[in-house]
């Protein structure tokens, strides 16, 4: 069967549904927002008395983390356009959507954000009162030497200018691609492919400052140059993890169930596995020079997530997450039969999105008050779990009303009909 | 048998009607990959894969044994290993293999897979009976075609023609099957030439371990044998001060120079604060003067007379104090401590002759004063040395920046039972030691 009469037997196939009802924002927005909502409050309400702000941590964590997925989908979307390729156009709706969850991320940032501006040191160390003011008790002079970058007002100017960029690109990519569904010629995508050299040139800087700003100034005498791409590549393995969970939730409820295909679900799987290494020899490589070279100064962030038993904290913290988020899932995805079976794909990316969030929490956590990795608790899951909701209820507020697949997309043949060789 | 189609939908489908009639040793052609042709061919799914998980694991397992085996175990045996301590790791230290077993895993797995595709396909072959169609070589180009062998057990020249024909087969067409031609005769020379040419680096490398050479070594990579750099004891326009060797920064003490401990670092019960020779500013600076106090000062310092309690007193360190004293005292103070080594007789030759500046003959270890000298004295003159009475600039020098903390008091243990065995007291036995004696 020819590419053209594939694409007009599907045009014509109604056995599948492919477009997002526009009631999801009605049935979608107030249970899914209300189960977030009492979950973060309540569990703010629950830590208040904590002596270190666990809370705030949790919710660091969960920020940083629904951030890596959209990030992710943004990466997907613009490597897209990027590479020509034509194999992931079914899917390219389904990154769209949620790299555009990533506005929603930036409001979630505002109470981190107000925080740091009320001058609150709890979170981020370089933010307290005094350590970079000569003369005070607690002044540290190497901190100090760092004022010009680290200080609250840029900081969150940083940040927001981030997300605005961010949001801008994603913003730009899915209404250019959403317009197309509705367009006769191909006049909405021809700029996108130009676009995507300079998007992700800005992507691979900004991704690097943020998560240099997130996540290694929680420890601001910290050096690793290579941060940036562990970051990024946590969060490609997220996105590849989501989509293969997202394609299995949708095709047993009968979206997109001809669309996309036994072929294309196993590129997630190769993806995903490809990022799960990628992820692993980032992750090597940063700690493989810093343990070699066993400087006190880089070493501090090994050290207190141990690599030898201990009796504090979880024993084997690192080689644990070498083994169960490296060794173990490559094992696992190796064969190819795995990819193409939707459920178990579904459940490596199940296991990939848990792996994920506890990498970060392997980053994040250590650096509360007591300094060394316990067993994540009630506040770390029930938090994750609310902001789960809340982000849910935003894609899907998102998603509301359009197409699930580009379906005017130029190139929308090519992909139906690939086939992996 | 040979059949050409039209193109890749209908090789296909074909391929999918020829299995229908119960043909199974059937073989597509064609310019480019064909989706979906594995699976009307009804392919078996390929070995390969199997084999190349075993020789990547086979890769790793004997990466880790190999590094284990080099550098984790020594002995006394022919291709022993030997331990070679790097960057203060321990010998077996799995981080540090995983680059080489990962890298190793790579190597097998990827040579396995590309060696075992020319072998599973039965390469290399010389010759091929379908290289004598004129029409196939098309099959680069834009033939499709199906073969069917003649093992296949439903082969008849007839029945497979008309089950071409039938299925839209053109210009069907029998193969003889040519045997192998004979490899070309000019193949071996070449071959045997190269084999030659690869062995003459080899047969140079054995040549020149035999053998000695009076010129320098040849550099072809120099790797780090020319550097840019700046040796010890030299002039440099770098720096202000003209020396390439850089001084500490002021207040700062290295890792591991914090010397805070007066009995384990100076010999002393407390640090009595005006001893020039010892403390921060000696550590600070390699090389300062040696102390400039007069001897008959010293026993009125607080030296402590026993080991501090860091100190180990066994076999093991007396054995390395033999070892110390032997390399670092011996020259001057003699094997057996009496003042009579090599650098000393020299100096009494040269002395005799009129021609030695200054000399302060190195002290007998059995003299009086010094057998009377407490552990902490003894320690503090191997540290910081000790300089002639009258403060002449002649005397022995400080070997703290050349002996270790914990050799310099093994030296001193080791100078202890040296001078005992010329002062042995029958006291000095335990009530056993003398039993066995008499």
């Amino acid at each position: 069967m020819s590419q053209t009469s594939l694409y007009d037997t599907w045009i014509n196939d109604t056995s599948e549904r492919r477009k997002a009802s526009p009631d999801l924002r009605r049935i979608a927005f107030g249970p899914l927002f209300g189960i977030g909502a009492l979950l973060l409050v309540g569990m703010w309400l629950y830590s208040r008395g904590d002596p270190m702000p666990r809370f705030w941590h949790a919710y660091l964590i969960a920020v940083t983390y629904f951030s890596s997925i959209s990030l992710g989908g943004l990466f997907f979307v613009v490597v897209l356009h990027l590479t020509g390729a034509k194999w992931g156009v079914v899917l390219r709706r389904l990154g769209e959507i949620v790299s555009m969850g990533i506005g929603f991320c930036g409001l979630l940032w505002i109470p981190i954000w107000a925080s740091l501006l009320g001058g609150d040191g709890s979170l981020y160390p370089w933010n307290t009162p005094g350590v970079m003011t000569l003369g005070a008790e607690n002044y540290d002079s190497l901190l100090a030497g760092k004022v010009a970058f680290l200080n609250a007002p840029f900081f969150v100017g940083r940040g927001i200018f981030y997300f605005l960029l961010w949001f801008g690109m994603a913003r730009y990519f899915f209404k250019r691609s959403v317009s197309q569904d509705h367009a006769s010629g191909n006049g909405p995508m021809e700029p996108l492919r130009w676009w995507s050299g300079p998007a992700m040139l800005f992507f691979a800087l900004s991704i690097n400052f943020a998560s240099m700003d997130w996540l290694m100034t929680l420890r601001p005498t910290w050096y690793s140059t290579i941060f940036g791409v562990y970051y990024f590549a946590g969060s490609a393995v997220a996105i590849f993890a989501l989509f293969a969970v997202l394609v299995w939730r949708m095709q047993s409820r009968g979206v997109l169930t001809r669309t996309i295909t036994v072929e294309h679900r196993h590129d997630i799987g190769k993806l995903l596995f490809g990022f799960t290494f990628f992820w692993g020899y980032i992750a090597f490589s940063q700690f493989l020079l810093i343990w070699y070279a066993s400087i006190p100064e880089e070493m501090q962030w090994y050290a207190v997530r141990r690599i030898t038993p201990s009796s504090t904290g979880i024993s084997f913290a690192t080689a644990m997450l070498f083994i169960f988020h490296l060794i173990l899932p490559f094992l696992g995805l190796l064969s190819r039969h795995v990819r193409r079976q939707r459920g178990i794909l579904a459940g490596w990316g199940v296991y990939m999105l848990v792996m994920h969030w506890f990498d970060l929490y392997y980053i994040i956590a250590p650096e509360t008050a007591g300094g060394s990795l316990q067993w994540p608790g009630l506040p770390e899951i029930a938090v994750v779990l609310g902001m789960g909701a809340l982000y849910a209820g935003a894609l899907l507020w998102i998603a509301a009303g359009h197409w699930l697949v580009p379906v005017r997309d130029p190139w929308l043949a090519e992909s139906l009909a690939f086939e992996n060789i | 048998m040979l059949a050409q189609f039209e193109g890749p939908e209908e090789l296909i489908a074909a391929a999918r009607a020829i299995r229908e009639k119960g043909y199974r040793k059937v073989e597509a052609f064609s310019p480019f990959p064909v989706h979906g042709i594995d699976k009307a061919l009804a392919a078996r799914s390929p070995v390969l894969p199997w084999v190349v998980l075993a020789a990547g694991l086979t890769g790793c397992t004997v990466a880790l044994l190999m590094q284990w085996y080099m550098n984790a175990t020594e002995g006394d045996y022919a291709f022993a290993g030997y331990q070679f301590g790097i960057s203060g790791k321990p010998f077996w230290s799995l981080p540090a293999n995983i680059p080489v077993a990962f890298e190793l895993t790579i190597l097998f797995a990827a040579f396995t897979s590309f060696l075992g595709m020319i072998a599973f396909n039965g390469l290399p072959r010389f010759s091929n009976p379908l290289f004598h169609h004129k029409r196939f070589a098309k099959a680069t180009n834009d033939g499709f075609f199906l073969l069917i062998e003649s093992e296949d057990p439903n082969f008849s020249e007839q029945a497979v023609t008309t089950a071409f024909e039938s299925i839209g087969g053109k210009h069907v067409e029998r193969l003889l099957d040519v045997p192998d031609q004979p490899i070309p005769r000019p193949f071996f020379t070449i071959a045997a030439i190269v084999a030659v040419v690869a062995l003459l680096p080899l047969a140079y490398v054995a040549f020149a371990r035999g053998g000695h050479s009076e010129t320098p070594r040849l550099s072809i990579w120099c790797d780090m044998d020319y550097q840019p750099k700046a040796k010890a004891q030299t002039a440099s326009d770098l720096f202000a001060d003209g020396r390439s060797m850089r001084l500490p920064v002021a207040g700062t003490v290295a890792r591991g120079g914090l010397r805070l401990d007066p009995r384990l670092h100076l010999g002393l019960e407390h640090d009595d604060g005006n001893d020039a020779g010892t403390g921060e500013a000696a550590s600070a600076a390699p090389g300062a003067a040696p102390s400039d106090e007069d001897e008959a000062e010293s026993p009125q310092k607080p030296w402590i007379t026993e080991f501090p309690k860091e100190i180990e007193i066994s076999q093991r360190t007396m054995t390395r104090g033999q070892q110390r004293f032997n390399i670092h005292c011996a020259v001057c103070h003699g094997r057996a401590g009496d003042g009579d080594g090599l650098v000393a007789q020299r100096a009494f030759q040269l002395q005799e002759l009129g021609q030695a500046p200054a000399w302060k003959p190195p002290t007998s270890l059995h003299a009086e004063t010094i057998r009377a000298q407490p552990v902490g004295q003894i320690y503090n003159t191997v540290t910081f040395g000790k300089l002639a009475p009258g403060g002449q600039r002649i005397g022995m020098a400080g070997y703290q920046e050349h002996i270790s903390l914990e050799d310099r008091w093994a030296i001193v243990l080791y100078v202890k039972a040296l001078q005992r065995t010329r002062d042995a007291q029958i006291d000095h036995l335990t009530e056993q030691e003398k039993a066995a004696l008499q």
